[in-house]
């Protein structure tokens, strides 16, 4: 009996592995590992400065899509666009809901949006509260939530910025990457340069700044504007141990599966987060 | 000069081992963690891992089982955290393997699909032993270093397995998930 079930199990396996589509593969293999971002759980002071106002009056490019880009992040602008006030109130909503009912920690009551990010279609929302912090992007083709519990209390100094997160995921083999931070008093503006040169203006309000982009590329440095004139601040991400001091293992994106019927979702145990289709 | 090349060669090295391994990972994913989406996620991980370490994988006999060790370790740990999340969600919001009550029903359940129910609602941990050494060909002693546990428990793991396996296709009484209240076995 053992040598038949160990046969049929073999078959089993074997024909449930068939069941795996190629171009899921496929998309694996395309995928730039190099890139090595991930969740930061602390924040990460900026670099010292590295440019002034003349050097940022050089030739700006913005990034754009390309034509490859995945049409999961159509609509998609380098630069934040005024959103209407209806799709602002529909996308808190949307995070809210979504939040309510996530394993991310989420503290509903004391929760208050500290800054909404437009681009195109696409809603990005930084919720503050007394016992969680959490962002969500909302979109035609996907709705991400992330969360950590606890409050946020670090600040900028006066005329830089503060990273505390920088995230990047893939949805369905389309990444995009997310950064936000504190912004210092004096800084009215700020734009995130990546690694080849292109650059994605940030949003800010409330002390507040963040910007995301489909793709991988990682962020380089960020472009301030404050009163003095314009500066750059170098980030170093490149090559740094982003889990801090303990085991990358409890930063892991890890699927969450069918749970709550999110396919496609993932979870943090620290800093989780969330995607799906809406 | 040369160093530029050693890094250009370690890097079309690493692009060719993505190439060729990265079905062969996602297929023992899919097994172990039983979920497409879930798999994919654990693979692009694990090879986000590999890449940051290449350059000493690189130089390994076999750096696709260095690879699958990392992937049945995160897998895994994923499976125990997602037991802990599952306790704080309704019953009916995880999970449908299987709709006992149309089984009822419609009388006998075929036993191709009885078992590989079954399989499904295998603790992970046993359902990753089965997958290595029946669907990767892993000796028990290879299972045994990728899951750190002793090769006697990778034995009893596999026989404890393979005994509600044969229990799922001999009886007719529905059987019940216990991966919430398995205990952890010896393996890390």
């Amino acid at each position: 009996m053992t040598q038949q079930l160990e046969a049929e199990l073999r078959e089993l396996l074997a024909r449930r592995a068939a069941d795996v589509p190629a171009h899921a593969s496929d998309r694996l293999s395309r995928i730039d590992y190099r890139p090595r971002t991930g969740r930061i759980k602390k924040p990460v002071a900026l670099g010292a400065f590295a440019g002034s106002g003349g050097a940022a009056a050089a030739v700006v490019a913005l990034v754009g899509l390309g034509t490859g880009a995945s049409n999961a992040f159509a609509g998609w602008t380098p630069t934040p666009t005024v959103g209407s006030a209806a799709q602002t109130l529909a996308a808190e909503a949307a995070c809210k809901a979504r939040l309510e009912h996530s394993v991310i920690p989420f503290d509903g009551a004391s929760t208050q949006a500290v800054l909404t990010d437009t681009r195109g279609p696409f809603t990005f929302v930084i919720f503050a509260g007394h016992d969680s912090n959490n962002s969500c992007i909302s979109g035609p083709s996907f709705t991400s939530i992330s969360g950590s519990a606890g409050s946020d209390a670090s600040s900028a100094p006066v005329g830089k910025v503060v990273l505390t997160s920088l995230h990047y995921t893939i949805r369905d083999g389309s990444a995009y990457t997310l950064i936000e931070g504190h912004t210092g008093s004096g800084v009215s503006s700020t734009t995130l340069v990546r690694a080849d040169g292109t650059r994605v203006k940030a949003s800010s309000a409330n002390g507040w700044f963040s910007a995301w982009w489909p793709g991988s590329m990682e962020p380089a440095a960020a472009e301030l504007t404050t009163a003095q004139g314009t500066s750059t601040q170098r980030i170093l991400t490149h090559g740094r141990v982003l889990c801090g001091s303990g085991p990358c293992t409890s930063e892991v994106s890890a699927s969450s599966g069918r749970v709550s019927g999110m396919r496609g979702a993932s979870a943090t145990v620290s800093g989780s987060s969330e995607t799906s289709s809406p | 000069m040369i160093e530029r090349l050693r890094e250009d060669h370690a890097r079309a090295e690493f692009e060719q081992f993505v190439v060729r391994c990265t079905g062969q990972l996602l297929r023992t994913g899919y097994l172990v963690v039983w979920d497409l989406a879930e798999a994919e996620d654990l693979v692009q991980e694990t090879l986000f891992r590999v890449a940051r370490r290449w350059a000493r994988v690189r130089k390994m006999d076999h750096p696709l089982a260095y690879a699958r060790r990392v992937l049945v370790n995160l897998a895994l740990e994923s499976s125990e955290r997602r037991g802990r999340q599952r306790r704080e969600l309704s019953a009916d919001s995880v999970d449908d393997p299987i709709d006992e009550a149309s089984g009822r029903a419609f009388g006998r359940i075929d036993a191709r699909s009885e078992l590989e129910g079954a399989l499904a609602k295998l603790p992970p941990r046993q359902r990753a032993v089965l997958v290595l050494r029946y669907f990767v060909d892993l000796p028990e002693a290879e299972v045994a270093s990728i899951l750190g546990c002793s090769l006697g428990t990778v034995k009893s793991t596999a026989s404890r397995g393979l005994a509600r396996l044969e229990q799922s296709m001999t009886s007719t009484a529905p059987e019940h998930a216990e991966t919430l209240s398995t205990p952890r076995s010896a393996c890390r």
